[in-house]
């Protein structure tokens, strides 16, 4: 079974009529390697129970989750922010986990089409 | 060519933003608020494009000591912000921000209109 597109396609259309393949490769590739950095800040922050750590990461991972258009990524790393910010402790750690899920998931629906098939 | 301070810590959004101006302004990049504030002491700017969230002082206290400082206190200013809440425009109006942009950024144009529009009131 195929599953179903996460990333809007015209936020990708948007960085390739701004500057060419060139820019959406190179902004794809940022949200691969500097997005996965700020997925472990929130996990470590969250063991930690830092969680203004946790919600800073969210938040760097809210404009580059749109600038790629990766939409359920954006929707939790937006409520992973809100609830750290008040500290709601049983709220965050689902989130944080969906966090995950839903970068890992965006990552592999970018990678391929953009850098085909890499991951 | 006038001079744009880009105060951001995002590399992505960084690179957006020099995809967006570079054809017509001098973009100057620093990732955090000590940089930018010790780089356009010495390197002035006609407008800064400041983030809220900054790693260390966020964009409120850079702001604050940019206008506490004489060469920079009429400093033109735009807030970036993913932020985009109720109220957050009003607020960051009345801390004294020239002007506001929401990111994702997903007009070049608008950004542009911005910029030009404070510029020429400068």
């Amino acid at each position: 079974m195929t599953q179903q597109s996460e990333i809007d396609q015209d936020a990708l259309q948007r960085l390739s009529a701004l500057g060419g393949e060139k820019l959406v490769h190179r902004i794809v590739g940022l949200f691969a390697s500097f997005g996965v950095a700020r997925v472990e800040d929130a996990e470590r922050g969250f063991a930690e129970g830092d969680f203004a750590a946790v919600a800073a990461a969210a938040h760097a991972l809210r404009s580059s989750a749109g600038n790629v258009g990766a939409l359920k990524l954006l929707a939790v790393a937006t409520e992973l922010e809100h609830t750290a910010r008040a500290r709601r402790g049983d709220v965050v750690k689902d989130l944080v986990s969906q966090l995950r899920q839903c970068y890992d998931t965006a990552r592999l629906q970018l990678m391929g089409p953009v850098f085909g098939g890499m991951s | 060519m006038n001079r744009i301070a880009v105060v951001e810590d995002n590399p992505d959004n960084r690179m957006l933003l020099h995809a967006m101006l570079d054809d017509v302004y001098q973009l100057e990049d620093y990732e955090n608020g000590t940089d930018a504030l010790a780089g356009l002491t010495s390197s002035p700017a006609d407008l800064v494009l400041l983030d809220i969230s900054l790693p260390g002082m966020d964009g409120l206290q850079v702001l604050k000591h940019l206008r506490d400082r004489a060469t920079t206190a009429k400093l033109p200013v735009i807030a970036l912000t993913a932020h985009a809440m109720t109220g957050d425009r009003e607020r960051f109006l009345a801390a004294g921000f020239d002007g506001y942009v929401t990111k994702p950024i997903v007009s070049d144009a608008e950004l542009l209109s911005a910029i030009e529009h404070h510029l020429a009131r400068n």
